[in-house]
Order: C-alpha cells, then sequence, then structure tokens
C-alpha cells in the first residue's frame, strides 16, 4: 500500500467516526424531547391532559392561533410542570457537566462536586437556617438558599485552600474533601439532633432534594450560571484529556495543569452550588450521568461534557416525572427514584460494554 | 537548532538531584543518558522540558532561553514523553496522537492539523490501529503512540524517558530503529534516558554518564564505554567486546 492510500484509508475512518459522535447527541435530544411532552402531559392533576397542555402552550406561545386553555390548565402547565421540567433539565445537565468536569481534573471516575464536600456544606447550611434561623443573607425561604450557597462554595474553597499548601494535586483534593465532608456531615446530624420534629422533617425533606418548587425565578438563575460557565468548560475540555494522563504530560504540551484544575473546580462547583441550593441534594446524577455517556460516547471530553449534559437532563427529568406520578398525588423524593433509575441502567452498560472504558 | 544545558542545578527541598550539568546537543544528534538509579536522568529530562524548574542554570535553544517561553511555545520545541502515563479514561489511538497538536490549536481542529496527525501515525505504523482503544494496545504499540503524538508538536528535540523499558527484545529494536529514523529524517535532536547500556552503544550517536548528579562523562560509544568507566559509575564488572558494529558489554558480576 502507498503512503496516499494509506492516508486516504485514514481520513475516510477518521471522518466516520466524528459523523458518528455527532449520531448519538441528535438521538438523545429526541428522547429528551419526547420526554418531555411526555412530563408535560401526565401529573397529579390528572383532569389536566396533554390536550389541556398543547392547548395552553399555543395559546402562550402562538396567541394568534386563538386556542386557549382553562385557567385551571393555564395555572398548572404554567406555574407547576412547565418550571418544573425546565428545571429538571437544566439541573440534570448542570450536574451532568460538572460531574464529569471534575472527575476529569481529579482523573477519578468515583468523583463528583460532591466529593469535595459541596453537598454536605450545602446541607449543613440548609440545616443552620431550618434548624437555628441563622443565616448569612436573606430571609425566610431565601435564608436556606442562601445559607446553602454559602456553605457549599465554602467547603469548596477550603477543600482548595488546604490542597494549596500541598500542592494541588487530585489526591490532597479528594483527601480534603472527603475529610471536610464528614465534618459537615457530623455538624449536620447534631443540628437534626437538637432539632424540633417539624424542623427534623424539613432538614430530611430538604437533604433528599426535590424539584417540587421550581419557580421561573429560580430557574432563571441556574440557567443564567449555567450558560456562563458551560462555554468555559467547553474551552478547557481539550485540556482535560491531556489532564487525565498526567499533570507531567499535560504540561509537556504546554497545558498549565495547575490553572486549568482551578478553573474547572470552581466552574463546577459553581454550577453544582447554584443547583442545589435551590433543589436541595440530588447526588447522584453527578456521578453516574457522566459514566453512562462515557459508555456510549467514549472519554473525550470534548464530546462527553456536551453529550454528558444531555443524558444528566434526559435522567433527571424522566427521575421526577416518574416520582410524581408513579403514587400520584403523594410524591417519591427525586433523589430516590434517580438511583433507581439509574443504577439499573448504569449496570446494565457496565455489564454488556465489552471493552472497558476506564481503568 | 542547537539545544544547550548552562550550568544546570535542581534540588528537591534539600536534596541535590542534579549539579552543574553542561550539555549541547546538535540537530538530528541521538543522545543517551546512561548512570544508575537516582543518578537524575529523568530529572534532568524535566528539567529541560519546563516540567520541573531548575534551581539554577539555564537550558537554550538556538541561544533562547527556554524559561522566557511560555508553556505552549516551548511546547512547540520539546516533545516529551514519560516513563509511565495514566490512562484514567483512555482515548483511542487517533485521539491520543492528536493531543500533539494541542500547542498550536486552541479548539477546533483543522483538517490541516488532521493531515499531520495522519502523517505521524503512518510514520510510526499504528495507522491500521487509529481507531482502537489506547489500552488496547500492546506495549511496543502503546509505547509508538506516545512517540507519534510526541512528534505530532512538531517538536525541534524529542526527550524519551526509558522508552523502551517496557518492551519486548524485538519491539525495543523497532522503537528505537524508528526514533533514530525520524531523527535522522527530520533533523530532530533526540535525547534518551536508557539503562541498557547495549541499546544505547547500539543507537545513540553519544552517550552521557550521570552519576549521582553529575555529568561524569561525555562522547561516543566508543569512547565512554569502556569497563573502567562502567566499574566506575555501577561498580560493575564487564567485558567489552568490539567485535561488532558498536562496543558490546557482556556483565560479569559485581565488583
Amino acid at each position: 500500500m502507498t503512503k496516499i492510500e494509506r492516508i486516504e484509508i485514514l481520513r475516510r475512518a477518521d471522518a466516520e467516526s466524528r459523523s458518528k459522535k455527532l449520531l448519538f447527541p441528535v438521538l438523545g435530544l429526541c428522547i429528551l424531547i419526547g420526554l418531555v411532552i411526555f412530563a408535560a402531559s401526565w401529573g397529579a392533576a390528572a383532569s389536566v391532559t396533554a390536550v389541556d397542555v398543547l392547548k395552553s402552550v399555543l395559546g402562550r406561545v402562538l396567541p394568534f392561533t386563538g386556542r386557549d386553555a382553562s385557567q385551571l390548565a393555564n395555572t398548572i402547565v404554567w406555574n407547576l410542570r412547565l418550571p418544573r421540567i425546565a428545571t429538571a433539565i437544566v439541573a440534570g445537565a448542570g450536574f451532568a457537566v460538572s460531574g464529569a468536569a471534575m472527575q476529569g481534573i481529579l482523573r477519578n471516575p468515583l468523583v463528583s462536586p460532591f466529593t469535595i464536600g459541596i453537598s454536605s456544606g450545602a446541607g449543613f447550611g440548609a440545616s443552620l437556617a431550618i434548624v437555628l434561623g441563622v443565616g448569612l443573607m436573606g430571609n425566610g425561604r431565601y435564608l436556606i438558599i442562601g445559607n446553602a450557597f454559602f456553605f457549599a462554595l465554602f467547603s469548596a474553597c477550603l477543600v482548595y485552600g488546604v490542597a494549596r499548601l500541598r500542592g494541588v494535586s487530585p489526591e490532597t483534593l479528594i483527601l480534603g474533601g472527603i475529610a471536610l465532608m464528614y465534618l459537615f456531615s457530623a455538624s449536620t446530624s447534631m443540628l437534626q439532633y437538637v432539632a424540633t420534629e417539624n424542623q427534623l422533617q424539613g432538614v430530611v425533606f430538604w437533604l433528599f432534594g426535590s424539584l417540587s418548587s421550581s419557580t421561573w425565578n429560580n430557574l432563571g438563575i441556574i440557567t443564567i450560571v449555567f450558560l456562563i460557565c458551560f462555554p468555559l468548560l467547553m474551552r478547557y475540555s481539550w485540556d482535560l484529556n491531556a489532564l487525565a494522563t498526567g499533570d507531567e504530560v499535560a504540561i509537556s504540551l504546554g497545558i498549565n495543569a495547575d490553572r486549568v484544575r482551578m478553573v474547572v473546580m470552581i466552574l463546577s462547583s459553581l454550577i453544582t452550588a447554584t443547583i442545589i441550593c435551590f433543589t436541595g441534594i440530588i447526588g447522584f446524577v453527578c456521578l453516574v450521568a457522566p459514566h453512562i455517556t462515557r459508555m456510549i460516547i467514549g472519554s473525550d471530553h470534548r464530546f462527553l461534557i456536551p453529550f454528558a449534559s444531555i443524558v444528566g437532563a434526559t435522567l433527571l427529568l424522566a427521575a421526577d416525572t416518574v416520582g410524581r406520578t408513579i403514587f400520584a398525588p403523594a410524591e417519591l423524593p427525586v433523589g430516590i427514584v434517580t438511583a433507581f433509575i439509574g443504577v439499573p441502567m448504569f449496570l446494565y452498560l457496565l455489564i454488556t460494554k465489552r471493552r472497558q472504558y476506564f481503568q | 537548532m542547537t539545544i544547550e544545558v548552562q550550568d544546570l542545578s535542581f534540588q528537591y527541598g534539600t536534596l541535590s538531584v542534579l549539579k552543574h550539568i553542561d550539555l549541547k546537543v546538535e540537530d538530528g544528534e541521538v543522545v543517551s543518558m546512561v548512570g544508575p538509579n537516582g543518578a537524575g536522568k529523568s530529572t534532568l529530562l524535566k528539567c529541560i522540558n519546563r516540567i520541573l524548574k531548575p534551581t539554577r542554570g539555564a537550558v537554550l535553544i538556538d541561544g533562547e532561553d527556554v524559561k522566557l517561553l511560555n508553556l505552549r511555545r516551548a511546547a512547540r520545541f520539546f516533545g516529551y514523553v514519560p516513563q509511565s502515563a495514566l490512562h484514567t479514561f483512555p482515548a483511542t489511538v487517533f485521539d491520543t496522537v492528536l493531543m500533539g497538536r494541542r500547542p498550536y490549536v486552541d479548539w477546533v481542529v483543522s483538517s490541516q492539523n488532521r493531515e499531520i496527525v495522519y502523517e505521524m501515525l503512518i510514520q510510526m505504523d499504528l495507522d491500521h490501529l487509529a481507531l482502537r482503544q489506547f489500552n488496547e494496545l500492546s506495549g511496543g504499540e502503546q509505547q509508538r503512540a506516545l512517540i507519534a503524538r510526541a512528534l505530532a508538536q512538531e517538536p525541534k528535540v524529542l526527550l524519551l524517558d526509558e522508552p523502551t523499558s517496557n518492551l519486548d527484545l524485538r519491539h525495543q529494536l523497532e522503537l528505537l530503529d524508528h526514533v533514530v529514523a525520524i531523527s535522522k529524517e527530520r533533523g530532530i535532536s533526540v535525547i534518551m534516558a536508557v539503562h541498557d547500556l547495549n541499546l544505547a552503544s547500539q543507537y545513540s550517536d553519544r552517550i552521557i554518564f550521570l552519576k549521582k548528579g553529575e555529568l561524569f562523562m561525555s562522547g561516543t560509544p566508543e569512547q565512554t564505554l569502556l569497563p573502567r568507566n562502567i566499574r566506575e559509575i555501577y561498580e560493575v564488572e564487564v567485558m567489552v567486546n568490539n567485535d561488532s558494529r558498536r562496543p558490546h558489554i557482556v556483565p560479569i558480576g559485581i565488583r
């Protein structure tokens, strides 16, 4: 074979593999859209059917069609179902993206933003507000949100600060994070111990995580943070591939490993903290969505990060929809359902996927 | 393209690892660094490459101080292959080699850059494996892929840290054949840390001996691979057989 022929074969194989990688996201988006339609037309208020939802959406989005639904349908669709669906999508995408990025910088498939103490920090902050009514900003519900956000980021900064003292290696970040996680969990337990029954219920409910209090305003905040952080993470996505093969290799390829690690950690922490301060702790998506994505599309972060956002959104929306419909009008906390849906899916892929996707 | 190491020293804390190293490597020259474990071979490679910052001294490339280049510019001069690499999240061979274009490309990889990757894959005989996962390859193939990645950086200098240490006999020879061919073909200087003195003898233009962080001697294989030098450095008795093209070393025993 001549060299020209060999190059031609390579060129074709390369083009084919790239176009294949685009197929999955398209497929994923179709599934997500289908799920949205299903989730919008199903709910505790069974009288509001798919037809009502369609009418209500058309009435608002395209008023000139002259269609409109009843007052009740409009309220349920626009104040309950749609903000909740949209929040599930953005939150799921945000969790998955920050999980994928965090696993990349820490070179460890078992970590998530929660490993560095973000969730336990948030849990502690929220408990503090619920039980003792003390906090740093806001009042009422916003006291809980503000507190959770502050302590989530405080925990991330503390972990990073400790790691800085010893050189920011993945090992120090993980171990420091785990230590803080225990500290905050213990503090939360202590608060639960002294709480009244009502407060305790509030804490437990918050720690389970729920999308039931989604509003357009909260969604707006989450979305803005996500839309700012996501392109920045994408900018570093290729560097994450190099970082996965070791700092030395990354540096020899002209990448400032410490800076990439710091920036990516800040961005993922910010996304996660913003989401969980509104939703409570919905942890599992962070960990499992990147893995599911990796098994489907491989470990190249340039594709992994955007596709993980679709997988995460789908997973969280599916879990939330099941959680609020299966025993309607009672609700299962979304965190629990996520595990029930995500784990079998994860195990199925783990068993059926032939090649090792991480070592 | 000449690379010059001037009075380079390096310390880990108070432990002095390299002391006043002076070294000059010419265009297309293949230099092997030999010496016992802990002599500072890997450290010297990393200092040249800016992975470690020398405590004193400088590395000059065509008279330009490497310290003053940013990481990215430096990555266009030096291609580095570590002794062992992590592969937590494996990539395909193609993507592994493509990473070598990072010093030139921010995000969107143009077809021109892809062509360079094709070229390097073919150069290292990896084109039939391009879409396989890196960790599914044999040791020799993995090592070739890492060299292909370093070559995709279009470097002036190739730094190899014990490139043959995990390879069987045939793959050792095959790999070094490739390395020498590339060096001569593209005028790339090669500096490699090697343990096997016979491989160093067979493939190098020059051998430098490191001993306890100091440059003990430097010269052609014929000049350096003498029983008394090896006794001095390794404390091992050897016979040197000069029947073949290059000196061949046969160890006899510990002194």
